[in-house]
């Protein structure tokens, strides 16, 4: 299924507007996708849900994944290629041989460590020797996904399988985490285009997320922002400021600390996303998010108790301490002065 | 025979005010920002409820940054010796002998004690340690005011692994301001009461204390 030009066009004009940059640019990443010629990938499965391929190859209007399928030569893919077995084993050996340190390598899902890393396996190898192999000897890393990034669900408390995250464990190449659970597919494209139009990768902020997708907190550019400044909140699912559409804050969304383009790259080719729909944010862009506490409570407890609950208890526990001590005092002095009679 | 005894210097009464209002707005306004109570702000009125609470709780959140590093500097000196460090905290012999005096003293074990003019040992080290729980919810605080500055990012995930965390932080040791100040009040004025010649609630806002045995 071959792109039409328009839709081509059209691929692009999203992206460089999801990049953040201006019109002008179009053209230059035109004729970059034109021109280059496709970089080998190699797209790597660990511990994941396939949620990110998924998301990826299921966007509703084709542009997305079909841009991306005609913009790299994708050599390995679990999911999706056609071989099987040795052959498929074989493709991944001779594309590594071919295009060492010249490939990109995606990772998706987190690795397993625990028992020497026997909690994945691929082919009879584990995750820590896939990587080591693989990841180890390309371009460029780009871990997909929040599991890939920070180790995700399996890495949450008590982490069982002592997952890492991809850039705990890969060793030369550079890491890009483009976390999200699933990461939006234009946030993988805009990656691509921009490696192939600049020959570089783009500006990371402190997590190793590119700053044009992750470089603002959800809540600073979410639509209902404005009824968060004036009060206005969402007091319960289905409630009257649930039905007005105010801000979801006190249902425990993590947009304020959460960095992500969300409201404006949107999912889905329809405009939709968490929050506009009416569910706050979960935070899925940030490392821990399992164990940041409930999606529907601003903060974690602390030993069962809510934080707040918590801060009574024990300041209620200190002004008991405090009474006492003050009783016993004028205790002691009643009983000096009896005694001193 | 009592003898008025010149202790606290105007920096440190400053530092003390700026201290405790800013810590109560900050804490009214820091629940208020947490969990905006009070049902739903009627639109199309002037709102800005939350808007206008967190301008507020930033501004003063600055004056606070500025007591905090008058303290500071105190610590080494600028105002009287009662206010240095090294007149209460407890890293040498006289005053780890105090401190240990001191909770005798506050546990009714003994009616004898050292008496300090400054802060006794055990208070003194209570006061570098909210000192430190400040300097904690400044930085924090930093953090949270500016999410996209990387300096500030790559702070806050270095002290505390992630962002989530530092909001969690920055609420838990809101408490800690709230334990504190009840303790404090407490064991002043169970001071004032046990020794009142000294005058000592009084000294915070005059600067002195009267010097006397009981
Ligand atoms: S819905 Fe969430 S992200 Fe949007 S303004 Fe409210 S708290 Fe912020």
């Amino acid at each position: 299924m071959a792109l039409t030009r328009r839709e081509f066009l059209k691929g692009i004009s999203l992206t460089v507007a999801a990049l953040g940059l201006p019109a002008e640019f179009i053209p230059r990443m035109v004729q970059a996708a034109m021109a280059k010629k496709r970089p080998p990938v190699i797209w790597l499965h660990f511990q994941e849900c396939t949620g990110c391929t998924e998301t990826l190859l299921r966007a509703s209007h084709p542009d997305v994944a079909k841009l991306i399928f005609e913009l790299i030569s994708l050599d390995y893919h679990e999911t999706i290629m056609a071989a099987a077995g040795h052959q498929a084993e074989k493709s991944l050996h001779d594309s590594v041989q071919a295009n060492k340190g010249k490939y990109i390598c995606v990772v998706e899902g987190g690795i397993p460590t625990a028992d020497k890393g026997i909690h994945c396996k691929i082919a009879g190898k584990t995750g820590v020797q896939i990587i080591k192999e693989v990841a180890n000897n390309a371009a460029a890393v780009i871990a997909i996904g929040t599991c890939a990034a920070f180790g995700g669900v399996q890495a949450a408390k008590p982490n069982p399988t002592r997952v890492k995250s991809a850039g705990d464990l890969i060793k030369g190449p550079p890491v890009v985490n483009i976390p999200g659970c699933p990461p939006n597919p234009a946030n993988f494209l805009g990656f691509i285009l921009h490696y192939l139009t600049f020959g570089k990768l783009p500006a990371l902020d402190k997590l190793g997320r590119p700053k044009f997708a992750y470089g603002r907190l959800i809540h600073d550019h979410c639509e209902r922002r404005a009824h968060f400044d004036d009060g206005r909140y969402a007091e319960e699912f289905g409630g009257e400021g649930h039905k007005l559409g105010y801000c979801l804050y006190k249902l425990g969304c993590k947009g304020p600390q959460t960095y992500a383009n969300c409201p404006t790259a949107r999912f889905n080719d329809v405009g939709a996303w968490p929050v506009g729909i009416g569910h706050g944010c979960a935070g899925c862009t940030e490392p821990g998010f399992w164990d940041n506490g409930s999606f529907y409570e601003r903060l974690p407890e602390i030993a069962g108790l809510k934080v707040d609950e918590a801060g009574g208890k024990a300041t209620g526990a200190v002004a008991v301490a405090a009474g006492v001590h003050a009783v016993a005092g004028v205790g002691r002095k009643l009983a000096k002065a009896k005694g001193g009679k | 025979m009592s003898k008025e005894q010149y202790v606290w210097s105007i920096p440190l009464r400053l530092f003390h005010l700026v201290f405790v209002v800013s810590i109560v707005i900050l804490t009214v306004t820091g629940f208020y920002i947490y969990s905006p109570g009070g049902g739903a702000v009627a639109e199309e009125t002037i709102g800005f409820d939350m808007g206008a609470t967190r301008s507020w709780h930033f501004i003063v959140a600055g004056a606070f940054v500025v007591s905090v590093l008058l303290r500071l500097v105190l610590f080494v000196g600028g105002g009287t010796k009662y206010e240095k460090f090294t007149d209460f905290a407890p890293v040498n012999n006289r005053n780890l002998k105090n401190l240990f005096s001191t909770i005798a003293y506050y546990l009714y074990l003994t009616d004898k004690h050292e008496r300090r003019l400054g802060h006794n040992a055990l208070a003194g080290s209570s006061y570098i340690g909210i000192v430190l729980v400040s300097l904690v919810q400044i930085l924090s605080g930093f953090c949270l005011l500016y999410p996209e500055s990387g300096l500030w990012q790559g702070t806050g995930l270095a002290l505390f692994g992630s962002i989530a965390t530092v909001r969690f932080v920055h609420h838990i040791f809101t408490w800690l301001f709230i334990l504190f100040a009840v303790i404090h009040v407490y064991i002043a004025v169970w001071n004032h009461v046990r020794t009142p010649a000294e005058g000592m609630l009084l000294s915070i806002f005059t600067g002195k204390k009267q010097d006397s045995e009981e």
